[in-house]
């Protein structure tokens, strides 16, 4: 892919996600301690509920990582990174312009996930006080179809369902997009696997995502996404977006990886900049919960929802779950 | 001292020249270093008050550099089109010097219908098929933000906006920025009806362009110019070449010290060439015209004696027009406008070397070069040809018509006054160019079809987090925009209240009534979620204390812009109240309303500079009434080119507001030169209209020759590429031929009522002490006083036998004998007896002096006499302005009188002394 650049023409290929991978030592650093005390229960909890199915470290298990297409590749991220169907965190939100200004917001983001390959999410802003209650619903279907929904406490009792346009551009005022939080729909793309690279001494896939058809199209807002995956964990550790005319977009970089299990990891801070203008959205996973309890069926209910349920109950109810709740990861 | 400081270019030739060569290789050193600023930063004012809030306001809502791109085409919006676009914009972003750019095709639109609410981009990648381009076009029409700002209201039309990265202080920054978007542009010019580009960049590229193409062209005109002007009047090869010489060593001197001290040449500082070479010419011309005359008289040494002529004839009132010259150039050095003072500082330079290279040069180059043979007209009574007409007209309405042509004048002035009141003030980098410049027509189609391409702020500022997340705050952004609305200049107000009305509407499926701001503080803040810090940036601060109205706008009249803005302040800061501050700042608004410090600066430096003159001139002419009456020949002039001004409606502007100062500098060398000679005649006759009229009639070719050359070398500037320039030409070729009226005409008929002493003749003059020191008429007078007293007297010569005074007659004179014997003699009947013998320092005839008798004896020389004689009338007159001085020789006349008397009595009591016989001191009557 040489013809990729960056939008001043630059090559692309040559950036280094070294300022990622800082941030990922010095939090991994301040974390260690905080999550050592957690550790015991998490593991109990983890090897309790769901890796019980699981067959643990088995990296790179079928074989050299020159044998590995990049169908394989994704389709073995998504194995073993997502793979538990209830999961709540809690989320600290820093948008940061181009000059260092910092915006802050706190939010909840609930997320299930079907086995037929649906999946559902729910945003809701906590903080600051004028925005407690906005909440961004996703639903994808098993065929990859998606229906979203936008609820405006302020407005009124009233659900506004964004286009595909909110599925592909940022919402909420962020640098990150619906996509980007949602699973990777392997069913519609197509993979291609370039020359593997190698940086801060950490081998990569490098694989390039392609819409593979006219709807997929018309739903991403790229042309091509390129993810660097980790060989090590298969963890998409970066994500390049490139436009139609092939120059870097937008950049995605996970940090803070935490092993969930013994093959399943995730990332407890997202940043996301965006080329065009220096934006930049940094989202911090604060507390995280695999738990059926802390994701009901009736958050994703519109009705719940517009009756201002997500505001009211929830936060009484999961404070009353929370003791004999199934808690993994940090909170940190 | 001055004399031989004058003298040192002819008395030490070698000394003089290594001198000049050194100091021209030391200066050129600098000329590399010479840099051309036109950036609108030296346009803007040191001392406006709203600089650090305009950079305050830039840093946080995005600097107004920014450029449009106007794209026309019928077809725009189609596929193909569309496409080219797409080009013309990836074409532009990915220039090194560009930050942003935002289109229709980076634009970002709100569209509700029903339950669903899409915001997307306006014509994003995946539906720029017909039909989604022909979505696109409705949308970007019924979007507020959008039509009129980027996109014509009949949708054919729309703008890139494009802004540049900092920073702009990089040399040649805005050149390189203009050439890269012409670059990215041309090739697809064909591609659309129209396609061009407007904005900082190509403005200060095309001012630095026109400067250049000013600087190749004006030069080499003033050149030729003068060249045939001199030509024409001293009728010199020679004569022509001098000032050419003496103006490009100036210059070299002049960009090279610019160079040193990094003071860029700018577009005033481009017309310095023809300046210098113009003004320079003007000392160069009296002094060749003076040369000729002292090769009239000479006798052996022709060279020689013409050089030590001119020198000692012209070398005050050179040293004095430099100065003053010099003043009216320094008099903006204090300007709060950097071009100006850039300007005042290079030319004040400029005009002093010029005057240290011509009394350096001149004489070297003429007591070795110099021509051996007279010009006709110079250095005779009579003064022929367009020349001599001119002197022969103005002579006879002096003479006869001065009451009149006095009365006319005032008139005049009078109604040039009530002119000058219509005067006006503008200073807009648009203003500066010619109206058929393509960049001006760019700008007025931009404007026809979109908002102008000037931007400016409205801030309003909040101590409180969040004040702009409430409505009643929001509404105070509305109720500006509201009032700007009314206003009628503007093109286009955007503010935060316009994206919340957007998207209030379109929550509400694009209900129009619903276009408008929220009622609820917390509404505010979740319609904001639906924005991109970036598409917010420009409109409000991150933590929300701060909102920004964008204006757009196209006016390039101060005098239009400034009130209008001022008006806008005053209710911004009415609707923000006491609890917030507002703020109206732009880039473009500072540098108009330096259009107001301009007139402060023309005040000023007009007030300092007749004040300044006023001082040399009363100190040179040692009278603060000569001071006065020496600036009246300047003054006209600028009153009649003020009246000129407002009567043709040509703006005070950077380049015409320099006009006056300019042009009394160089007025007054014209009357420094004719005040000096006339003193000079007056001196020799007691015919002062005769003294006025051979003093005109000398000084008449070199003032009509540099009056002409100044009016056409300024006229030369018509042909600049700028406005301001073009003005500054046409308003100095007038000015200088107003100076001509004024110092052939007006100037002489003063003259003739005054008389003036120089301060250079009282030091100069070598009084025969011990002659003057006892005489009576000088007692208790300071030397000072008895050398200013002699100046005012007339000096008469006379041969042996010849009468000073004649028994019988009538007369009012007195006489100082300064050299020689005199003899009185008395005749009774046939008989004549010698009754006293009277020499050096004594007085006589002061009775006659006091009182018109009948002269009761002869004076006649014995010798050959020299006696100041002091007429009565003419005492009076001249010395009216200078009263210790009459004081103390009327106290003197008086005691000599008085002694007199005293001693005719004692004579009566004693009869020792014969009735009539005049006593030591006085006699004659």
């Amino acid at each position: 892919m040489s013809a990729i650049r960056d939008r001043r023409g630059r090559q692309a290929l040559a950036a280094s996600p070294r300022g990622g991978r800082r941030a990922v030592g010095r939090d991994r650093g301040r974390a260690w301690g905080r999550v050592w005390g957690r550790a015991a229960v998490a593991a109990l909890a983890l090897a309790c509920g769901y890796v019980a199915a699981e067959s643990p470290g088995a990296e790179l298990a079928s074989g050299p990582p020159g044998e590995w297409t990049a169908e394989r590749i994704m389709a073995e991220t998504v194995r073993r990174h997502e793979q538990f169907p209830h999961v709540y965190e809690e989320q600290t939100m820093v948008l940061t312009d181009t000059r260092g200004r910092r915006t802050v917001r706190k939010c909840r983001r609930f997320t299930r996930a079907g086995e037929d390959g649906s999946y559902r999410f729910l945003l809701v802003f906590d903080d600051p006080e004028e925005i407690r209650g906005v909440a961004l619903l996703v639903v994808r279907a098993p065929d990859g179809s998606e229906t979203r929904g936008v609820y405006l406490p302020a407005f009124g009792a009233e659900f506004k369902r964004p286009g595909d346009a909110a599925r592909r551009g940022n919402f909420l005022g962020t640098d990150l997009a619906v996509e980007d939080l949602a699973p990777e729909d392997t069913a519609n793309h197509r993979y291609v696997r370039r020359t593997d690279r190698t940086l801060e001494q950490v081998p990569y896939f490098v694989v390039d995502a392609y819409p593979a058809n006219e709807a997929a199209q018309r739903r991403t807002g790229h042309a091509l996404r390129r993810h660097w995956v980790r060989q090590d964990n298969f963890v998409i550790a970066r994500t390049d977006f490139y436009d139609r005319h092939l120059r870097l977009a937008r950049r995605i970089t996970r940090h803070d990886l935490r092993q969930v299990t013994g093959t399943s990891w995730r990332p407890n801070m997202v940043v996301a900049h965006s080329e065009h203008d220096g934006h930049t959205t940094l989202l911090k996973v604060d507390r995280r919960v695999y738990s059926r309890d802390y994701v009901p069926e009736e958050i994703f209910d519109p009705a719940f929802l517009l009756a201002n349920g997500h505001m009211r109950d929830l936060s009484e109810r999961v404070a009353g779950r929370r003791a004999p709740a199934q808690a993994a990861g940090d909170g940190s | 001292m001055i004399e031989r400081a004058l003298m040192a270019g002819l008395n030490h030739r070698l000394l003089t020249v290594l001198l000049l060569a050194l100091i021209t290789a030391l200066t050129a050193e600098g000329l590399p270093k010479l840099q051309v600023d036109t950036g609108l930063d030296s346009l803007i004012s040191d001392a406006d008050p709203d600089r650090q809030a305009y950079l305050r306001v830039a840093e946080e809502f995005g600097s107004d550099n920014r450029t449009l791109v106007y794209v026309r085409d019928p077809a725009l919006w189609t596929p193909a089109k569309i496409d080219r676009l797409e080009r013309l914009h990836d074409s532009l972003d990915s220039l090194d010097v560009v930050q942003r750019v935002e289109s229709i095709l980076t634009l970002r639109t709100v569209h509700g219908e029903g339950a669903t609410l899409d915001s997307d981009l306006l014509l994003p990648d995946n539906a720029r098929d017909a039909e989604g381009i022909s979505r696109a076009r409705a949308g970007a029409l019924a979007n507020p933000l959008i039509v009129g700002n980027f996109v014509s209201a009949d949708g054919d039309a729309t703008a890139l906006m494009v802004t540049i990265r900092p920073p702009r202080d990089e040399v040649d920054f805005d050149a390189r920025v203009n050439a890269a978007l012409e670059h990215a542009i041309a090739p697809l010019r064909d591609e659309f009806d129209e396609l061009f580009q407007i904005g900082p960049s190509r403005i200060n590229a095309e001012l630095k362009s026109a400067l250049f193409q000013d600087l190749e062209l004006l030069a080499p005109l003033s050149v030729a110019l003068l060249v045939l002007t001199i030509l024409l009047f001293l009728g010199s090869l020679f004569a022509a070449a001098v000032p050419l010489v003496t103006a490009g060593l100036s210059l070299a001197w002049t960009f090279g010290l610019m160079g040193h001290l990094g003071i860029p040449l700018n577009i005033l500082s481009a017309m310095l060439p023809s300046l210098v070479v113009v003004i320079g010419s003007t000392e160069d011309t009296h002094m060749m015209a003076s040369y000729f005359h002292g090769v009239s008289k000479a006798t052996g040494d022709t060279r020689r004696f013409a050089t030590r002529f001119m020198l000692r004839k012209m070398g005050v009132p050179l040293f004095l027009t430099v100065l003053t010259t010099a003043l009216g150039f320094a008099s903006n050095v204090f300007s709060s406008i950097g071009l100006i003072r850039d300007f005042a500082l290079a030319s004040t330079f400029a005009i002093l070397a010029n005057g240290f290279i011509t009394v350096a040069l001149v004489p070297t180059v003429l007591s070795l070069m110099g021509p051996r043979t007279a010009r006709p007209g110079i250095g005779e009574d009579r003064v022929p040809g367009f020349t001599g007409l001119v002197v022969r007209l103005f002579g006879f309405g002096r003479r006869r018509l001065s009451g009149t042509i006095l009365l006319l004048t005032a008139a005049l002035c009078a109604f040039f006054l009530f002119q000058a009141s219509k005067l006006y003030v503008t200073n807009d980098p648009f203003s500066y160019f010619r109206d058929d410049r393509p960049l001006l027509r760019d700008a007025a189609t931009l404007q026809r079809e979109l908002a102008g391409v000037k931007v400016f702020f409205v801030v309003l500022e909040s101590d409180v987090d969040g004040a702009f997340h409430e409505p009643a705050n929001v509404a105070r952004l509305t109720e500006i925009q509201e009032f700007i609305a009314r206003q009628g200049i503007f093109d286009l107000s955007v503010s935060l209240a316009d994206h919340l009305a957007l998207v209030n509407r379109e929550f509400h499926g694009g209900d129009p009534v619903q276009s408008l701001v929220p009622g609820k503080r917390e509404l505010i803040a979740q319609y904001l979620l639906f924005f991109h810090r970036r598409d917010l940036q420009g409109y409000l601060s991150h933590d929300a204390r701060r909102a920004n109205i964008l204006v757009r706008h196209n006016v390039s009249d101060s005098r239009i812009l400034n009130p209008h803005v001022r008006e806008l302040k005053q209710v911004a800061a009415h609707i923000a109240g006491n609890d917030m501050r507002a703020y109206v700042v732009g880039e473009n608004l500072m540098v108009n309303a330096a259009a107001e410090d301009l007139i402060l600066a023309q005040a000023k430096s007009l007030g300092v500079l007749l004040l300044v003159i006023f001082l040399i001139m009363s100190a040179m002419f040692t009278s603060l009434k000569g001071g006065l009456v020496s600036l009246v020949p300047s003054v006209i002039p600028i009153v009649l080119m003020f009246g000129v001004m407002g009567l043709l409606g040509i703006p005070l502007n950077p380049g015409t507001a320099m006009v006056a100062v300019i042009a009394i500098g160089i007025a007054i060398d014209g009357t420094i030169h004719l005040f000096s000679r006339y003193n000079e005649l007056c001196r020799q006759t007691s015919d002062n209209d005769y003294a006025v009229q051979v003093t005109v009639s000398e000084e008449a070719v070199p003032v009509l020759a540099t009056s002409i050359a100044l009016s056409l070398g300024f006229g030369i500037l018509l042909f600049s590429n700028f406005t301001i320039i073009a003005q500054f030409g046409a308003l100095s070729a007038a000015t200088m031929l107003f100076a001509v009226l004024a110092n052939l005409l007006i100037t002489p008929i003063i003259m003739s009522r005054i008389r003036l002493v120089g301060l250079y003749d009282i030091v100069a003059m070598k009084v025969e002490g011990h002659a003057l020191e006892n005489s009576p008429l000088f007692r208790h007078m300071s030397n000072y006083q008895v050398r200013k007293a002699i100046l005012i007297s007339e000096l008469q010569e006379f041969a042996p036998g010849e009468l000073l005074i004649e028994q019988g007659t009538h007369g009012r004179s007195m006489f100082l004998v300064l050299s020689g014997e005199v003899e009185v003699l008395r005749h009774d009947g046939d008989e004549t007896r010698s009754i006293t013998r009277r020499g050096a320092g004594d007085v006589f005839g002061e009775v006659g002096y006091v009182r018109e008798i009948q002269r009761t004896a002869d004076v006649r020389a014995l010798t050959r006499v020299q006696a100041l004689r002091f007429d009565h009338d003419r005492m009076q007159r001249d010395l009216r302005y200078f009263p210790r001085i009459v004081a103390a020789l009327n106290f003197n006349i008086s005691r000599i009188l008085g002694e007199r008397l005293a001693d005719v009595m004692d004579a009566s009591d004693h009869h020792s002394v014969p009735p009539g016989e005049p006593e030591r001191g006085a006699s004659g009557r």
